[in-house]
């Protein structure tokens, strides 16, 4: 009878302990406005910059501290990594976990909106973001009547980013003259070829077109393109043009045999970096994340000569004409999560973020083009000697960029999966032992990723 | 988009194809019974002797044309006697309900009748105050919960959205000078409250049938003139002939929050449209779509964002079962091989070979193959150093399902062979003498003596090991993250090495789509549910559990 008691006494210490447990799982910080500590507030931004981002922090912290002489700042503000691109399927999953105030990047704004992310920001804050920040910025952080997010940055695209003593550009050079210059020279020419972020840069470049349509609550609602539709006298769609374009730049970065080898790279940031580091970098298609790190590095000693410019053009294999390469161009903005317990206070902080101040410490940083006019246009950037990618970001919205709208995530799905599926065609339709029923259709295949891509 | 049937066409097909599978499911299983029937009395079993004397091949003919007579034998014990047994005792239970029911009002008295509107009346009434008050608190706590919330819930959750539905409102709030946010229906929290009413409801249920049938006995033990126990005496029950009873409840209610009611609400979301274009609070909230989400798995139908599920459902499940079969036996019989290497007599240096394969146990498995990743990369280190452009992990052949395969082996190996070791070590070395006295060859000993041994220890872990394979998230992930994507258009984002459990997270934490993963997690229950079931009751351990003990 007694053994019976203990075992009963230990189960009943089991279920409490169990209880216990649960209590612990409350989710920890501000997010949600829910959490151990109700003075929290969680601010989410990306890995790589939390130091800078807590620096602002800091300084926003002694700014209220020093206008309330006496008192101690009442929050506790807590910073977590989460990336800008990661921002959606986070507040996706669960809105009410997601952090307070919030990095995002401008293509995420709708589906943001729709899974219940974003709060509209005040009549006061949206005379200052028109009259501080770029129209074309704050129009992106309108959806209906509302502004729902706070202008950040405005160069979140890609341009080429080179050493300017491998690589010369002049007007007339094409992306293989890059190529070939960085074949003589032994050095690298990286591009994340399979990430569709870059994959459609050269049928959009052909001139085919790409619109999601959504209504003021973020809901998607159609889609439409022009990918297998043909330019005016052409026998090739912008599709079929742009696809060729990409599948000649797979086979030359999976061919051995032409000497090409480790000279054409299909990859992102770790190869970029890597080719920094090991003093191969000769050309990049990559953003101004990337300026610091190609700004600081060096070769044989002597620091690299980093240059950047608009993407060159190219001549299409199909066709033979020269085609602009045109690239996404989109913004970063910081949101504020409804669902936080201190809505005001998270406005605050995202408006002292996303400040002048705050936008020149960003750009001495980081090297990112601010989205606020004062600061753009300020001596202290302009002539700063790591302005090149900003200035470059400019040309190329002004050659041929590509507004960078939000896309529904189907979008980045059929165009990787159509990147992935031009890797070996340029193998596959001249290889001589390839059967005429196993070769690959490029327009079929178009068809099919414009059909993909089209929703009523 | 005109080309891509609406979806209610492709629910209207699918419901003809679902008919015609059942039709020809049908046809099959009445085809197996009468071949079963027929054949079960056209084959007769050799004996031993017989067998004995016949050569190799005709062994081996006897053995194959065995074989092939016990597949419709095996299908037609299940579907002529597991399965209308289990039916049977299905439907005796519920008819024992509903018996008990018309006993308690043909039969009982006043008292017991009145238990059937007044729980625990029966009991009031008898003198049985504690166990009465029991019955009766539940009654009040039911009708309360429904009154006060739980009707209203479970309204809301049979109409969900119908009707005038608000999910987020935005207003102005002068207190903090901003926009401010007022929520009031949320989809998610109606099914979780509709679920956890529907499950009051039955659990309700179960409790005013135990208090009729306990009513009725209490009846039939005064009639009898005997005594019905006080509450003392049910709580010293309750430690004693109950105390199995006791000891399960904590268990059983940890079972019920933990498990049964995750699954529960589970199963309701595959039938929902939740994905991220509908949301629970805040517009277009999710609402029920009956099994539209099945249909367009199993029609190769289009779901949202012009996905193609039912392609890459199939493509993927083939892909799982491959990997799993192969993951499983390569890993168990080259670790099997290794370790009769290394038991073998004669080999030297036995502690530091089982040392150094146990060494790759030591280092977590995740870093091993986050290397390999690295190693195998597109511009990894293998690719660096040979001044190659293999894609190793990313070519669209077969090469990356070869690859994830071959560093399965390398990762996989030293657990089987320590496994194994073990159990070669304990078999009795006189097993083998007599053998040899006996003129046994080393295959005829393999075969006869370690195999069967190994065999019988080793089978559950097998099957645990081939269910760990079907969801082995951790190897997929890691390597090749499930990549390279598939190259057709519609394929949602799957990639070619993806197992169901790898597009599983994918479905939910990349693109939103709870529903269609909801349905995939059902089908991937059902499919090792059955494996691991049949495996496991057909498994040598499992039937003859007394040998080798």
């Amino acid at each position: 009878m007694k053994q019976r008691w203990i075992t009963f006494t230990l189960a009943g210490a089991i279920a409490l302990t169990a209880i216990g447990g649960l209590a612990a799982c409350a989710p920890e910080g501000g997010g949600g406005g829910g959490g151990v500590d109700a003075n929290t507030i969680q601010i989410w931004g990306p890995g790589h910059e939390t130091s800078f981002i807590e620096s602002r922090l800091n300084a926003y912290v002694q700014a209220w501290e020093a206008e309330h002489p006496g008192e101690k700042y009442p929050y506790k503000l807590v910073q977590a990594n989460a990336g800008e691109d990661d921002a959606e399927n986070k507040f996706n999953v669960d809105a009410t976990a997601c952090g307070d105030v919030y990095h995002f990047a401008s293509n995420q704004l709708m589906s943001l909106m729709e899974a219940g992310g974003l709060a509209r920001i005040s009549p006061d804050m949206e005379t200052r973001i028109k009259t501080e920040d770029m129209e074309a910025v704050v129009e992106a952080c309108k959806i209906g009547d509302g502004y729902y997010a706070y202008p950040y940055t405005s160069d979140n695209g890609y341009c080429l980013f080179y050493d300017s003593d491998v690589v010369t550009i002049t007007e007339e050079t094409t992306v293989m003259d890059v190529i070939e210059q960085c074949k003589a020279a032994k050095k690298q020419f990286i591009m994340p070829m399979k990430d569709a972020y870059y994959a459609a840069s050269f049928i959009y470049g052909a001139g085919a077109t790409y619109q999601a349509t959504y209504n003021n609550s973020g809901k998607f609602l159609s889609s439409k393109n022009t990918f297998a539709e043909k330019p005016a006298g052409s026998e090739y769609s912008y599709g079929e043009l742009g696809g060729k374009m990409l599948a000649d730049l797979f086979e030359l970065s999976n061919s051995s045999a032409k000497g090409y080898t480790a000279t054409v790279i299909a990859g992102g940031n770790t190869e970029v970096e890597t080719a920094l580091n090991t003093e191969k970098f000769g050309a990049a298609v990559t953003g101004s994340w990337e300026a610091a790190s190609i700004a600081y590095a060096t070769v044989n000693g002597e620091p690299l000569k980093a240059a950047a410019c608009a993407l060159p053009d190219w001549v299409s294999t199909l066709d033979g004409n020269t085609y602009h390469w045109r690239a996404f161009m989109g913004y970063k903005m910081i949101g504020v999560n409804p669902h936080s317990s201190h809505l005001a206070e998270a406005h605050r902080i995202a408006a002292f973020l996303t400040s002048e101040e705050s936008q020149l410490a960003h750009f001495n940083e980081w090297y990112v083009g601010p989205s606020n006019k004062k600061v753009a246009e300020s001596d202290e950037v302009l002539n700063s000697e790591y302005s090149f990618s900003f200035k470059a970001m400019n040309e190329q919205r002004e050659k041929c960029s590509l507004p960078q709208k939000p896309c529904p995530q189907d979008y980045w799905n059929n165009v990787g999966s159509f990147a992935e599926w031009l890797m070996d065609y340029n193998a596959n339709i001249s290889d001589p032992k390839t059967p005429a029923a196993d070769k690959k259709d490029l327009k079929t295949r178009v068809e099919q990723l414009a059909k993909a891509l089209t929703q009523n | 988009m005109k080309d891509i049937p609406p979806i209610i066409t492709g629910g209207q097909i699918a419901l003809i194809v679902f008919l015609s599978v059942i039709a020809l499911a049908l046809a099959v299983v009445a085809l197996l019974l009468f071949v079963g029937l027929v054949r079960r009395r056209s084959f007769r079993e050799a004996t031993e002797l017989e067998i004995l004397t016949m050569g190799p091949l005709q062994k081996f003919g006897y053995r194959a044309k065995r074989f092939l007579f016990r597949v419709p034998d095996g299908a037609y014990t299940l579907v002529a006697v597991h399965i209308p047994a289990l039916a049977k005792r299905a439907w005796k239970g519920i008819c024992g309900i509903f018996t008990t029911l018309k006993d308690a009002l043909v039969h009982g008295d006043w008292k017991t009748r009145c238990s059937f509107a007044v729980m625990g009346f029966s009991y009031f009434a008898r003198k049985r105050f504690a166990r009465g008050l029991l019955f009766f608190a539940l009654e009040v706590f039911y009708i309360l919960y429904m009154v006060l919330f739980g009707g209203n819930q479970l309204f809301r959750f049979f109409t969900m959205t119908e009707g005038n539905v608000v999910g987020r409102e935005e207003f102005w709030n002068e207190d903090i000078g901003n926009w401010d946010y007022r929520y009031h229906d949320n989809s998610l929290l109606i099914l979780i409250y509709g679920t956890l009413t529907l499950i009051f409801t039955v659990a309700f249920l179960y409790g005013w049938y135990k208090n009729i049938k306990a009513a009725y006995y209490a009846q039939e033990l005064e009639e009898a003139r005997r005594h019905i126990p006080t509450a003392k005496e049910d709580i010293h029950n309750l430690v004693d002939a109950q105390y199995h009873k006791t000891l399960l409840a904590v268990p059983l209610a940890g079972l019920m929050v933990f498990t049964i009611f995750p699954i529960i609400f589970m199963i309701f979301l595959a039938f929902t449209n939740y994905d991220a274009m509908h949301t629970p609070d805040v517009s277009n909230l999710f609402t029920w779509v009956g099994a539209q989400n099945f249909f367009t798995i199993f029609t190769g139908g289009i779901g949202s964002g012009n996905t193609q599920f039912g392609r890459v459902f199939g493509t993927l499940l083939l892909w799982t079962v491959v990997w799993a079969v192969f993951a499983t036996f390569t890993n168990y019989i080259l670790g099997m091989l290794v370790a009769i290497i290394i038991n073998k007599k004669g080999i030297r240096l036995k502690k530091l070979w089982r040392t150094v394969l146990v060494m790759t146990i030591a280092v977590p498995q995740f870093v091993s193959l986050l290397l390999m990743s690295q190693m195998f990369g597109d511009n990894g280190f293998i690719n660096t150093v040979f001044g190659t452009r293999i894609g190793f992990l990313t070519d669209h052949s077969l090469l990356p399902k070869v690859m994830v395969i071959l560093i399965n082996i390398w990762v996989g190996i030293p657990h089987t062979m320590l496994m194994v070791s073990g159990i070669l070590m304990n078999i009795p070395a006189d097993l083998y003498e007599s053998a040899k006295i006996d003129g046994a060859g080393p295959v005829k000993q393999y075969m006869k003596i370690t195999l069967p041994y190994i065999l019988h220890v080793t089978t559950p872990s097998l099957i645990t090991t081939f269910i760990g394979n079907l969801n082995n998230f951790g190897v997929i992930y890691l390597l090749t993250g499930g990549g390279p994507l598939m190259q057709e258009a519609g394929s949602g984002g799957a990639g070619e090495t993806d197992l169901l459990i790898t597009w599983l997270y994918k479905l939910v934490f990349s693109y939103n789509e709870y529903a269609m993963a909801s349905v995939v997690s059902i089908l991937m229950f059902i499919l090792t549910a059955v494996v691991s079931l049949i495996a496991y009751n057909r498994s040598k351990a499992v039937k003859n559990e007394e040998d080798f003990m």
